[in-house]
Parts: structure tokens; C-alpha cells; sequence
């Protein structure tokens, strides 16, 4: 399903070599799998998960997602193969705080070109926010408001879920929560999902787990010392 | 209801707006204030010159004593001013059996009633003259025309009105052009007749026989034989002839012919006036693009994670850039909206202004070419000054702007 050759990512510093940040030789994940990646904070996950999602683009290397390689698309085509095929779970949930619930999972489906109510509202009951579709970020919990992401990113039915620390922000008994409804959504969705955590309890409930220091060639934590 | 496309750019604008909804209406308000004023700027000035052209009462000429044509006008046919000074009869009687001269009507001033201006006249006037072609005067029913000798009014429309004036109700006239309690004539004078509504200033005097301002009491008796203009509507070229009579070889009178290009040059010198309007409306027009700008650059530095955010979702570029354009024109849209509505109040207040003042009767506002104009034109300011944040959110960095904010 995704398929990761020869990926080099790095960044220019100023006045001194660029710094390589991602070295990936083989990643893969396998369709509906779900995986657990951990390692330091600032060691190059959320660029490796960028790069997946085709936010950036990598030096050199190849990412290919359904038989799609993404470095040959346009930004465009890009954007709404990220819309279509990849849902994205933040630390800080990133939800439109002007917009309802509802509205920000709308959102999402209409820039997949693909909006029907019915199911949006589906996904916000599924997450158990049923009475709060109405309501602003603002009027709810964090929990909540990480409910509600996780809805979003996964209301146009994607084949692949990236979560980027998503419990980074909950209390245990929330995390916990959301956990569940993120792996049994994605089970229900046929979704694969690579979640990025340095949380190992949260790591460790995952069958397949990978050390992203071991996965990563470069060590960007090192090189900044 | 959100839709893929337009919809969701449209949405997202008008959250935008929402969002800062403040600084948005000062920019849509002083947008409308500058643009409805020099809306109604050029569109009063346009229309009043039409409405004076119009309003002359049918007349081509006015005789009058030696002096300014304009004075000369806005004395005898608008009832504005004060007479220059009074011609002899006998030089009424000379312009009445003049060749070329097909109406000739004296007219005399010099007294009002609680401020509304007596003018005596021939009562044939309200019985030959046509106030615009194939229009007579027309008394309200019930009422008639006063007769020469007697001391009888016919009072126009709206003094009737604003005094409630009723046939039967009796009258002292003043003396002078301004109500003075204690300047009040001994005459007492009966209002026989109250005149349909023309929209001239004939709507805004009391008509009365010419002997009675000539006679009225009190006054010296040198104005028993003078009049204070004399009213023309000429034939073929007699203007010219009159003309060079009167104010190239006379020395005794002067003719304010035609009457349409004296109004049109008395428009043209307040020229300067409207300039000056104009200029004013476009420094606040170009203060209100630099709210605009000012508004969406404030609001970029909080929305810009916004729109990472939307990035991330599936947002394209162009949709992004779209959305700060959108709420930039939404801002110009409402100002082009108000300034609609500004120069409306501000014509209407005119209008009535004007036709208090004088009687003359303006058109109301119509959307024309020069309204279409300008409010496609502030759109198109909303556009420019929406490009620089729109071209930020074009260039928004999506990974740096997701970073979670500590």
C-alpha cells in the first residue's frame, strides 16, 4: 500500500552544510495494518510523516502510495490525493476554531470534492460527539477536540492515517479514548494507520512497532549537538 | 451548507469576515462614506442642473433692471434673491408689443407672508402660459384664479401646504422678503384659489394681482408704475435681437437669455466645489483600501495557520489565495452596498433640501452608468488591496505552521 525507497530529506543551515534529517533505504506498510513508530522528540518523525503526506517533498528517493508515486504529482495533484487518500491526526488537533464541529469535517470532505452531511455527521456520532456537532473548538474539551480531528481525517474514508503524537495533548484516561476509536475506526474504514508517539505505553499496545532511530539513517539530534 | 469550490471559498471568507468582524465593517464603512460621497457629489450636481434647466416655468427670458442675468433669473423664476431693481411699465408695455415677443407677463416683489414670497402678477398667466408644454396651471377644485382688481391670492402648492392655507382664509401680507412680525402690511387678502403642484417654484409663492404689490399699502408710490421683471417666452431667433437690444446697445435693462446656459454656467462654477468633493472622496476611498489591507495583514498573522491547516487538508494554493480575495471583496462588496445607500440618503436629503428651499423638484436616484461604475470599481479596490495577504497565503509554509505552537 505505501511503499518507502532511498528517501532523503534535509534542511539548509545557515552557513553550513545542509542537515540531513530523514534517511529512509525501505519503508512499507501493508493495506489496514496499523503501526507504531516512537523516538526522541526533534529526531525527523513529523518530517518523515510530512513527507508521506506529501507536504514536502524529498531530496531524492521515492514514496508511492497505492502504486502512486507521489514526487511525480503536482502540488495540486498532490493536495487532493492528500485530501482523498491520507487523513492526518496533530498533537494540536488543528481545527478551524471558527467553524463548528460539523463544519470542520465538512471542510475536509469538500476539498475532496465529496461532501455528504449524512456521513459527516456519522463520523462525529461515531466519536461520540453527537450532541457537540454544533459546537466551536472553543466550547470543547481537548478530548473533544481530538475526537473531532480524528473524524475529520478520517471522514473521506482514506486509505492511510497518519497520527502525529495524537495523545501528546490528553490526560491518559482521554488518550486512552481516543486511541481506541482511532484503531477501531481505521479497522472499520479498512485504513491503515502509522501513528508517531515517544509515549512507549502508547507504543507498546501496537503489534508492529518500529525504533525510528533504527528506520532512520540520519540523526538529526546528533548533528545539532 | 458547505460545497465543494465556490461555496467553501465563500464560506471560509465570510468566516474570515466573522472572525474580525470589527476592523471588516470600519472598512466597509468608510469605504461607503467615501464613495457615497462622491456618488451623490456628482450625481446632485448632475441632477440639480437638470432640475433648474427644467423648472424655468416655460419662460425662455426675463427682462429685468440692470444687473446680473443669474440674479436676475433666480429672482423672477426661482424666487430666490432680491430684485435687482424694478423696469417702468412702460418698458413692459415696449417688450409686450416687441416683434418676435409671444408672452409677456410683469411680475412685481417686495412682500411675504410668514415668509413666503408675494409675487403679483397678470391673472392671465395662470390661464395662457404653459409652465411646460402642454401644461397650464390648474387651480384646486372648489378654487379660481384671483382677479385683477381685487385683493385675492392664489397660493401655490406647497405654501398651501406648510400653512395649511384654505380657500376663504384671509391674510396681512409684510413687507419685505423675510418675515418680520413687525413690517405687516394693513391690506388684508382673501385666498380664493390654491394651485395644483407643478414641482416648479410656482409651487412655493402666493400669487396675488400685480396692482396689489404695486399698491399695497405702505409702499413708496414711485412702485405703483414699476414692475420688478417681466417674464418672456420669445419666437424664433428674437432672443438675439432682444439680446443685442438690451444688453450690447441698451444701457437700461438687461435680458437673461437664454435661461437654460445661464443656469448650465452657474453649474459650471461650482465646479471647483465638486473638485474639491471629489478629491476628499478619493483620499478616504484610498484610506478605506488601506483599512482593507491593513485589516487582512493583521488578520494574516493569526489566519495563516489557518490556512497550513487548510493546506494540510487538501486546500489547494489557488483555494487558499481565493479565500483572502474573497473576504477582501466581500469587505468592498458591503462598501459598494452602503455607498449605494449613503448617496441615496444624502440625495434624498438634498432633494427635499432643495425643493423646500426653492421649489424646484429633483428625480430620485437611478442606478445609471456611473453607478455601475463606481461600484464595480471599489470591488476592484477590494481586489488590489486583498493581493498582498492573498500572495502571503498563496506562499504559506505548511510544515512550519503546523508545528505545534508551545
Amino acid at each position: 500500500m505505501l511503499e518507502v525507497n532511498q528517501l532523503t530529506k534535509s534542511y539548509p543551515l545557515r552557513g553550513k552544510q545542509a542537515m540531513p534529517v530523514v534517511q529512509v533505504d525501505t519503508f512499507c506498510i501493508q493495506s489496514g495494518e496499523t503501526l507504531a513508530m516512537y523516538g526522541e522528540s526533534g529526531s525527523g518523525k513529523t518530517t518523515f510523516l510530512n513527507l508521506l503526506a506529501g507536504i514536502l517533498l524529498p531530496d531524492e528517493g521515492s514514496i508511492c502510495l497505492d502504486g502512486t508515486e507521489l514526487s511525480v504529482l503536482s502540488e495540486n495533484q498532490r493536495d487532493l490525493l492528500r485530501a482523498r487518500s491520507i487523513g492526518y491526526v496533530f498533537q494540536s488537533f488543528h481545527l478551524l476554531q471558527g467553524c463548528t464541529a460539523l463544519e470542520n469535517v465538512l471542510l475536509a470532505m469538500s476539498f475532496a470534492g465529496n461532501v455528504e452531511r449524512e456521513w459527516a455527521e456519522m463520523m462525529i456520532t461515531r466519536v461520540g460527539l453527537k450532541e457537540r456537532m454544533h459546537h466551536k473548538p472553543g466550547e470543547l474539551s481537548v478530548g473533544q477536540q481530538q475526537r473531532v480531528a480524528l473524524a475529520r481525517s478520517l471522514v473521506n474514508r482514506p486509505n492511510l492515517l497518519l497520527a502525529d503524537e495524537p495523545t501528546g495533548n490528553l490526560d491518559p484516561k482521554n488518550a486512552a479514548e481516543v486511541l481506541d476509536i482511532m484503531r477501531n475506526l481505521c479497522l472499520e474504514n479498512h485504513a491503515s494507520l502509522l501513528l508517531v508517539s515517544h509515549d512507549e505505553k502508547i507504543v507498546a499496545g501496537f503489534e508492529r512497532q518500529i525504533d525510528w532511530s533504527e528506520l532512520n539513517g540520519a540523526n538529526p539530534l546528533r548533528e545539532t549537538e | 451548507m458547505i460545497r465543494p469550490g465556490l461555496r467553501t471559498i465563500l464560506f471560509l471568507a465570510q468566516k474570515g469576515f466573522g472572525q474580525h468582524a470589527f476592523s471588516s465593517l470600519v472598512a466597509s464603512l468608510t469605504i461607503a462614506l467615501a464613495a457615497g460621497l462622491f456618488l451623490s457629489t456628482f450625481k446632485i450636481k448632475e441632477e440639480a442642473n437638470k432640475a433648474f434647466s427644467n423648472a424655468s416655468g416655460g419662460f425662455d427670458a426675463v427682462l429685468g433692471a440692470r444687473g446680473s442675468k443669474l440674479q436676475l433669473i433666480l429672482n423672477a423664476l426661482f424666487h430666490l434673491e432680491a430684485s435687482p431693481g424694478n423696469l417702468s411699465w412702460e418698458q413692459y408695455e415696449t417688450i409686450l408689443k416687441t416683434p418676435g415677443v409671444r408672452e409677456a407677463f410683469p411680475i412685481a416683489v417686495g412682500d411675504n407672508y410668514l415668509g413666503y414670497r408675494l409675487v403679483g402678477t397678470l391673472p392671465n398667466l395662470f390661464t395662457d402660459h404653459q409652465w411646460r408644454p402642454g401644461e397650464n396651471y390648474k387651480v384646486q377644485k372648489g378654487g379660481r384664479i384671483f382677479t385683477d382688481s381685487a385683493k385675492e391670492a392664489l397660493v401655490g402648492s406647497m405654501v398651501a401646504r406648510k400653512l395649511n392655507l384654505k380657500i376663504g382664509d384671509r391674510f396681512h401680507p409684510y413687507h419685505g422678503l423675510t418675515y418680520k412680525e413687525e413690517s405687516k402690511h394693513s391690506d388684508i387678502y382673501v385666498v380664493v384659489g390654491l394651485l395644483e403642484a407643478t414641482g416648479t417654484p410656482a409651487d412655493r409663492v402666493i400669487w396675488i394681482p400685480i396692482k396689489g404689490i404695486q399698491l399695497m399699502e405702505g409702499h413708496d408710490a414711485s412702485m405703483a408704475q414699476s414692475v420688478s421683471a417681466v417674464l418672456l417666452t420669445l419666437k424664433g431667433a428674437a432672443g438675439f435681437s432682444l439680446d443685442l437690444k438690451y444688453n450690447k446697445q441698451g444701457d437700461r435693462a438687461t435680458l437673461a437669455w437664454p435661461v437654460a446656459s445661464i443656469l448650465g454656467s452657474f453649474f459650471n462654477k461650482l465646479n471647483w466645489f465638486e473638485d474639491v468633493l471629489s478629491l476628499v472622496a478619493y483620499m478616504v476611498a484610498f484610506i478605506g483600501s488601506m483599512i482593507i489591507f491593513a485589516t487582512l495583514r493583521s488578520a494574516m498573522n493569526e489566519r495563516i495557520r489557518e490556512f497550513a491547516i487548510l493546506r494540510c487538508l487538501g486546500a489547494s494554493r489557488r483555494d487558499v489565495t481565493f479565500v483572502v480575495l474573497a473576504q477582501s471583496i466581500m469587505i468592498s462588496f458591503l462598501g459598494a452596498l452602503g455607498s449605494l445607500l449613503f448617496s441615496f440618503v444624502i440625495h434624498s436629503i438634498t432633494a427635499r433640501l432643495i425643493r423646500e428651499q426653492t421649489g424646484v423638484v429633483m428625480e430620485g436616484i437611478a442606478i445609471d452608468q456611473a453607478t455601475i461604475t463606481t461600484f464595480f470599481a471599489l470591488l476592484l479596490i477590494g481586489l488590489l488591496s486583498g493581493l498582498l495577504p492573498a500572495l502571503q497565503a498563496y506562499r504559506v509554509n505548511l510544515s512550519e505552521n503546523l508545528k505545534p505552537r508551545t
